[in-house]
């Protein structure tokens, strides 16, 4: 029997992983998705006989497409954060050199 | 004279140093595009509708499969009709043609984060519309689609909880690039 709570905290590790650093940027939003995802991997086994062995084998696949998808998609999000912290900090940056008149000669 | 301003020199040079990597950093932060926005949410609610369609007149295949009265042979025929591959190579065709713009319009912006979401783009693809390569098995919507003429609702609604984790990520994507800010928790 599968057990799914250490399926979630597996793609959720490995989600942690791929993001680094920047995973509590988008954690909570992130393992909604990933929680999706495990949900359906349940719907898929508990309906395996409902579907035919080629709709079975094509959602599984579909569904590692699915995770590995999300997980970049998550990768991109953060990397934007980061950028948006970077241009926060060049707003920083602007305003104390406007307060730094003795700098104007170099820059 | 040159002795004098050494000190401020360094300080200056220091802080064009941080100037300089910051707006680095900065030019490559992508600019949010409404109409990339308004892409992804259309393309979202096409799949979607055109999904929950397909798992509506599947469930009434299946309510009406024992009875045996004419009316229900007519109904039959006409929604067999509704669900196969012929009556809807259209949608797959828009499926394909809106992702590849919304990729594109994405893509646009050259930043470090494009990559990343193309991933997400790529993997709608190879769900709904790729082709199976030569000798391989059909594995997306539109190819088992085709080899079967008919999806079962478990396949529909599996496709559709994918497909829709994969859409969340991109418009929370398209939030976060919006909001300048970090994503909402």
């Amino acid at each position: 029997m599968i057990d799914w709570a250490k399926v979630l905290g597996d793609a959720v590790k490995a989600a942690e992983t791929i993001i680094g650093a920047r995973w509590p940027s988008v954690a909570k939003t992130a393992t909604t998705q990933i929680t999706a995802l495990v949900e359906n991997a349940k719907f898929i086994e508990a309906n395996r006989a409902s579907m035919t062995d080629m709709e079975y084998k094509a959602t599984k696949i579909n569904q590692q497409r699915a995770l590995e998808g999300v997980l970049k998609g998550f990768a991109a999000i953060s990397i934007v954060v980061a950028e948006q912290v970077a241009a926060s900090v060049w707003g920083v940056v602007e305003a104390a050199l406007k307060t730094l008149p003795e700098l104007a000669p170099f820059i | 004279l040159l002795e004098d301003k050494t000190p401020y020199l360094n300080r200056g040079i220091s802080l064009l140093s941080v100037l300089a990597l910051s707006l680095g950093l900065v030019s490559c932060a992508p600019t949010f595009d409404d109409q990339s926005d308004k892409e992804i949410s259309n393309l979202q609610h096409l799949v979607d509708a055109k999904i929950v369609s397909l798992i509506a007149v599947d469930r009434r295949l299946t309510s009406i499969r024992s009875q045996a009265s004419q009316a229900a042979r007519t109904e039959a025929v006409k929604l067999k009709q509704e669900a196969s591959y012929s009556a809807n190579m259209g949608f797959y065709d828009d499926v394909d043609a809106d992702l590849t713009s919304a990729q594109m319009r994405v893509d646009s912006s050259s930043d470090a984060s494009k990559s990343n979401a193309d991933s997400s783009f790529e993997a709608l693809k190879e769900i709904l519309v790729s082709a199976p390569a030569a000798g391989a098995e059909p594995t997306s919507m539109q190819a088992v689609h085709e080899a079967q003429d008919r999806l079962g609702q478990a396949f529909l609604i599996s496709t559709r909880r994918e497909v829709n984790t994969l859409f969340a990520t991109l418009m929370r994507y398209e939030m976060t690039i919006r909001a300048g800010q970090s994503p909402a928790k």
